[in-house]
């Protein structure tokens, strides 16, 4: 894949794979995965429930659910360490102070018995040598960081006090809090309305900008990734099946599922009958073919398609930056041109 | 917790008006309080001081006086047992002992129980099966059974009692506990608590145990009125507090042979215990209504 040099990645995860203990069987519910993520960029990793969106989130923190989950191969690479060798004393520091996490209910992360202040104060206090005297500045300062009105009474609310959006706010000044270097966002805006979804992204936007913060965003909704992300990868079964800049993805997209997913985002300036939507379902994660996994739902499937996974080709659009996906069809010439 | 939101659910919740005894009483915790204060703790407090006469040191002379109303003088005014003691002086003696077994007993009982209920409910795998079959040994062995051969093995005295009611309570709050850890450990906050890098420990005491605080607060009021009946029947089998300590089960077994001839021995402590025990009881559904998310939701 044409990922950017090392050095200037902050964090970079190679073939990463988590398997799954399950009653069906073994699941590698990440299968592979790599990438790298510069400062101050933004990753956006789409897919549809079950790709291994949030367990590659999850792995990269190593908080993948044990037992069952195992990271089995790869490497973690954040500044040049690998967090896999980690020990768990050392990854416990990393996590939060170094790579945040915003989790995929940001309404339901706040510990309905403290005080919000009292929840911002612990995870400083936890990271940082800060004197008790100034915690509750610190507290202050941090609401006020994410745009809250009136931080000085709202330190002393609780959770149920507070508004969903302001909730989740709450929770990112907690996430930011230790300034980390990158900060994982898993669908931090599902459960908002547009307006309040809207604010919270241009916040988080602002924050990277005057921070510098790498952010991984992960979501299944395509508008979030247009005006947030600088690359995009997409993910099928595990894998990552297509990833390049957020232009290649739009423009050019190479893989007939990203093609899928596009079509099936609605848009407002066309009337349609009928959304598109794919056929089929997603593979069985415990008996996958042993070609691509994207064969039974894709219109363009041919033998080849069935034999062997494809491996990642350049993608074919120009000078729309780094661009690459696992479809047999990239040998082709013209591909890009065909209709989807 | 989704807490609802404090008044207007709790209110909402609740039928108008109800004429029953039982609704007012449990509302208005005043007259369980009064009972229970006037009964329990300030005997307990005051024994030393207040006791009219030694519980201990009977005298002979005086033995079965009546209580005062029954014939008997305002020297004894629930009269003496078949040896002088005074009932009243014995009876605030007996307060002591109830109360203090009830509160030892039930704060490390309440303290093993929930230590173990949070690893168990946290840790789940192994541990907890251990522990949640030591939880179905102990609820299936008889407490009384138990009391006998402990009373037996290391003599009966107040430390006996405490490990039986130790024994007979860290169960319900290991129970307890672990089901409710089993449920909050799923809550996203324990998650987003993890991400940012807190510690099990951390989580388990910092975000989990506040969440289960009310439950154990609650569990406790109600058991304080078990425990003591417990204690009375240890004692009244005669493998709880040993003689002549004053206790109230102890007292109502002395007095059993003389039910016909002199009811009052047994009949006053017999009195004490069941007042207090529905006090107890009364101030526990109470606590519970206004504590527990579950009933209150219901």
């Amino acid at each position: 894949m044409t990922g950017p040099p090392p050095e200037d990645a902050i964090l970079r995860v190679e073939n990463l794979e988590t398997h799954l203990d399950t009653k069906m069987g073994l699941v590698k519910a990440v299968d592979g995965v790599s990438f790298a993520l510069r400062r101050g960029e933004t990753l956006g990793i789409v897919g549809e429930s079950g790709s291994g969106k949030s367990m590659t989130a999850l792995s990269i923190l190593r908080l993948a659910p044990r037992p069952a989950a195992r990271i089995v191969g790869g490497r973690v690479l954040f500044n040049g360490e690998d967090l896999l060798r980690l020990g768990a004393e050392q990854m416990r520091r990393v996590r939060g102070r170094r790579i945040s996490m915003v989790l995929q209910a940001p309404q339901t992360s706040l510990n309905p018995v403290f005080t919000v202040g009292g929840q911002i104060t612990e995870a400083i206090a936890m990271h940082r040598k800060v004197a008790r005297s100034e915690l509750l500045g610190r507290a202050v300062d941090a609401l006020r960081k994410v745009r809250v009105a009136a931080p000085e009474q709202r330190v002393h609310e609780h959770p149920h006090q507070m508004s969903g959006g302001m909730k989740q706010r709450v929770v990112g000044a907690i996430a930011s809090s230790c300034e980390p270097q990158v900060l994982i966002a898993d669908e931090p805006t599902t459960a908002l309305d547009a307006t309040i979804q809207a604010q919270y992204l241009r916040l988080l936007k602002d924050i990277q900008r005057e921070s510098g913060l790498s952010i991984i965003f992960i979501t299944h909704d395509f508008g979030i990734v247009a005006t947030m992300c600088d690359q995009v990868a997409v993910m099928y079964g595990g894998r990552i099946v297509e990833h390049g800049s957020v232009r290649a993805i739009f423009n050019t997209p190479a893989h007939p599922y990203t093609r899928a997913l596009l079509s099936s985002v609605p848009a407002v300036d066309r009337t349609v009958d009928r959304l598109y939507s794919i056929p089929g379902h997603p593979p069985p994660l415990w008996d996958l073919p042993p070609g691509c996994r994207f064969a039974a739902r894709c219109r363009w499937t041919e033998p080849r398609c069935l034999d062997a996974y494809p491996p990642m080709l350049p993608g074919q659009g120009a000078g729309e930056g780094m661009h690459a996906a696992s479809c047999w069809k990239l040998e082709d010439a013209g591909w890009n041109n065909a209709e989807c | 917790m989704e807490t609802p939101a404090p008044d207007a659910t709790r209110r909402a919740a609740r039928p108008p008006r109800t004429r029953s005894l039982r609704r007012a009483l449990r509302r208005y915790p005043v007259v369980s309080i009064f009972i229970l204060v006037a009964l329990l703790v300030v005997p307990a407090v005051t024994a030393d001081w207040l006791a009219p006469h030694d519980p201990i040191q009977g005298s002979v002379p005086d033995r079965r006086q009546p209580p005062v109303f029954f014939g008997g003088t305002w020297e004894h005014p629930l009269g003496t047992d078949r040896i002088g003691r005074d009932i009243l002086s014995r009876i605030m003696h007996g307060a002591k002992v109830s109360l203090s077994i009830s509160l030892v007993g039930i704060f490390f009982g309440g303290i093993l129980g929930t230590v173990l209920g949070l690893l168990g409910g946290y840790f789940r795998g192994w541990l907890d099966a251990v522990i949640m079959r030591l939880v179905d040994i102990s609820l299936a062995l008889p407490s009384i059974l138990l009391a006998l051969v402990l009373a037996i093995a290391i003599g009966p005295s107040f430390q006996t009692v405490i490990y039986v009611v130790v024994f007979v309570l860290w169960a319900f709050y290991a129970r307890q506990v672990r089901g409710e850890v089993l449920s909050i450990r799923e809550r996203d906050f324990v998650a987003r608590a993890r991400v940012s890098g807190n510690s099990h420990l951390r989580i388990i005491v910092r975000h989990i145990l506040p969440n289960v605080a009310n439950t154990i607060v609650v569990l406790a009021t109600l058991q304080v009125g078990s425990v003591i009946i417990l204690e009375a029947a240890l004692s009244f089998l005669g493998v709880g507090i040993p003689r002549p300590t004053p206790a109230w089960g102890l007292m109502v077994a002395d007095g059993r042979q003389l039910i016909v001839s002199a009811w009052w021995i047994a009949f006053f402590p017999g009195l004490a215990i069941t007042l207090t025990v529905f006090a107890l009881n009364l101030l526990g559904d109470w606590v519970r209504d206004r504590l527990d998310p579950k009933v209150t939701q219901v």
